[in-house]
């Protein structure tokens, strides 16, 4: 082999290699800063089945919501009683919202339990003196203060894990989550298809990424609805807002066959709202923006709510609306 | 006496790699590496750009879905059968062609070693010239942050392009040994029967190698046996076959 065939052969490996490196470089600093939510991963334990993020600082500043409350048909305002209780205004005081559904064995069947993590500005003291009222008691597990209220009806959690972090649930899944935070117990972030699902989906404003499991009855969707669906696996979804709202849905069927058909269905679905909803400007915008494709086991669907949508979808700018000339 | 296969693959493998990647050819291939990483950058340039958007269907088309676009369409369904037909032909036939194929025949080597020294030293140019052709598309193409998201298909999709150059030049390596003109109807097959089949229905498309490019097992399997039962069959036909040579 002559020299200049050689250098060809290792220039051609090098930029093979730096392709795969950046790759990774990318992967490997996306993984470390998956939006707001990758700290609080961590608390998440590896037998989640369903796990959905709310940045709402980012959906509260959005021009986007101050659009949606004007299509809101507000009463008259009254005072939340989340915050009469507790001192905590959701759309002030709350920066990010984990929201994790986690299989757990009971001694005699498979139950979901929720656990909500959130990330902001919150009064301790008021919050815990709150629990304790309801019969709360102090302990004291993995080196952080759990207060817990047990009784016939309830047995939830609440711990401050960290300064401005709350994790709150049943007793289970509290001890469990902060297990996951100290190594003790496996993370979510162990599950490499769940991760990847939730690299692709974390750049939303709000995201979810749920394990289709009908069997352990762990599905986001009904029974009924499953059962009519091709075998799904995973199913991601996210939304970015700005302006307007940008919708993305992946769904993991379980072989390049099943995802066909689940395209079909869904194909079905979009031509059946297009036939309905077609007449009305509105909707039929907002139709035309869905994007269907599959690719091998995966079908994902995007589409866009616009500002012009929401114009049209407002009394103002709906042209049913409109006020009559004289 | 004959050298063992491997030493024999090993010579002609050397001897070929030179001639395929400095020959009158290798402009082709510097053409089919060249071509998608201008398009990338003028698709790049498009799509940075405030003025102009890329729209299908009243739809922005961002680079993700061009990358993709450019793997399917530009590589998969053009380069590589494409680089297999030109160069997969013209293995043998090239030999046969220029009445060298003789002095080959006439060295203390084995004749399979012919088709499998030249096979390899074809799947090394051209896979040192594909990918990383591709390669610089996907760093050209996507954006930085959008990498992680695509690296895994783009991984794929290396492996699924190696696999498709291989078949195609097993293949079209047979055809040479067997053929005396090979490359018009390499031509054919591949830019006339495979385009047609794949859009017929039913399973006309499965008797294409087209239809097999993918990074599933079924089709990696159905490549590799491909490549593995065309290399045979050549080294087969090479091993019996009398060729006489036009004066």
């Amino acid at each position: 082999m002559s020299k200049r065939t050689r250098v060809f052969l290792f220039a051609a490996a090098g930029v093979l290699v730096v392709a795969v490196a950046t790759g990774l470089v990318a992967w490997a600093t996306r993984v470390s800063a998956a939006g707001g939510a990758a700290e609080d991963l961590a608390y998440v334990p590896a037998t989640a089945r369903m796990v959905a993020y709310v940045d709402v600082r980012g959906l509260t500043n959005s021009p986007f919501r101050d659009r949606l409350r004007q299509l809101e048909r507000t009463g008259p305002a009254g005072q939340d009683p989340l915050e009469t209780q507790t001192g905590v205004r959701l759309d002030t005081d709350v920066d990010g919202l984990l929201i994790v559904s986690t299989a757990v064995e009971l001694a005699v069947e498979r139950a979901q339990s929720s656990l909500v993590i959130a990330r902001g500005r919150f009064d301790a003291a008021r919050i815990e003196g709150l629990m304790r009222g309801k019969g709360g008691q102090i302990d004291v597990y993995r080196g952080k203060r759990l207060v817990t209220v047990a009784n016939g009806t309830n047995d939830t959690a609440l711990v401050f894990a960290e300064p401005g972090l709350v994790v709150f649930g049943p007793q289970t899944s509290v001890r469990g989550a902060l297990d996951a935070k100290a190594g003790a117990a496996t993370g979510i972030a162990s599950n490499g298809e769940f991760m990847a699902l939730v690299n692709d989906v974390s750049q939303g404003t709000a995201w979810t990424v749920a394990k289709m499991d009908s069997a352990s009855g762990g599905a986001p969707l009904p029974p009924t609805v499953l059962s009519q669906l091709p075998p799904i696996d995973w199913l991601a979804a996210s939304g970015r807002v700005d302006t307007g709202l940008h919708g993305f849905v992946r769904a993991e069927a379980r072989d390049a066959q099943s995802a066909e058909s689940l395209r079909d269905v869904v194909q079905g679905f979009l031509a059946l709202a297009k036939l309905q909803g077609g007449r009305d400007p509105a909707y039929k915008s907002m139709l035309d923006s869905v994007a269907l494709s599959a690719v091998g086991k995966s079908v994902s669907l995007t589409f866009d709510v616009t500002p012009a949508v929401l114009d049209l979808l407002t009394p103002r700018g709906s042209p049913g609306a409109a006020p009559r000339r004289p | 006496m004959s050298v063992p296969l491997l030493p024999s693959t090993r010579r002609i493998f050397d001897l070929a790699l030179g001639q395929l990647l400095w020959g009158r050819r290798g402009i082709l291939l510097v053409l089919a590496a060249a071509a998608p990483i201008l398009l990338a950058m003028v698709t790049r340039l498009t799509l940075v750009g405030d003025g102009a958007i890329v729209q299908i269907n009243g739809r922005r088309i961002d680079s993700q879905a061009v990358f993709g676009t450019v793997m399917s369409l530009l590589y998969l369904r053009f380069i590589v059968p494409a680089i297999g037909v030109f160069y997969g032909t013209s293995l043998i036939a090239d030999e046969v062609e220029e009445k060298t194929i003789t002095y080959l025949f006439t060295r203390p080597l084995q004749r399979g070693a012919i088709v499998l020294g030249k096979f390899l030293a074809y799947l090394v140019c051209v896979t040192a010239v594909v990918l990383p052709s591709a390669a610089v598309v996907f760093m050209v193409m996507v954006p930085f942050d959008e990498m992680a998201s695509l690296l895994a298909s783009f991984v794929r999709d290396l492996g699924v392009l190696a696999l498709g150059l291989a078949a195609y030049g097993a293949v079209f390596l047979w055809a040479g040994a067997l053929f005396r003109r090979p490359l018009v109807g390499g031509l054919l097959f591949v830019f006339g029967f495979e385009q047609l089949a794949i859009v017929l229905p039913g399973y006309v498309g499965r008797l294409t190698i087209a239809h097999y490019l993918q990074a599933d097992t079924t089709s990696v399997v159905c490549l590799l046996l491909v490549t593995v039962v065309a290399l045979w069959a050549a080294m087969l036909i090479i091993g019996h076959r009398e060729y006489v040579l036009e004066r």
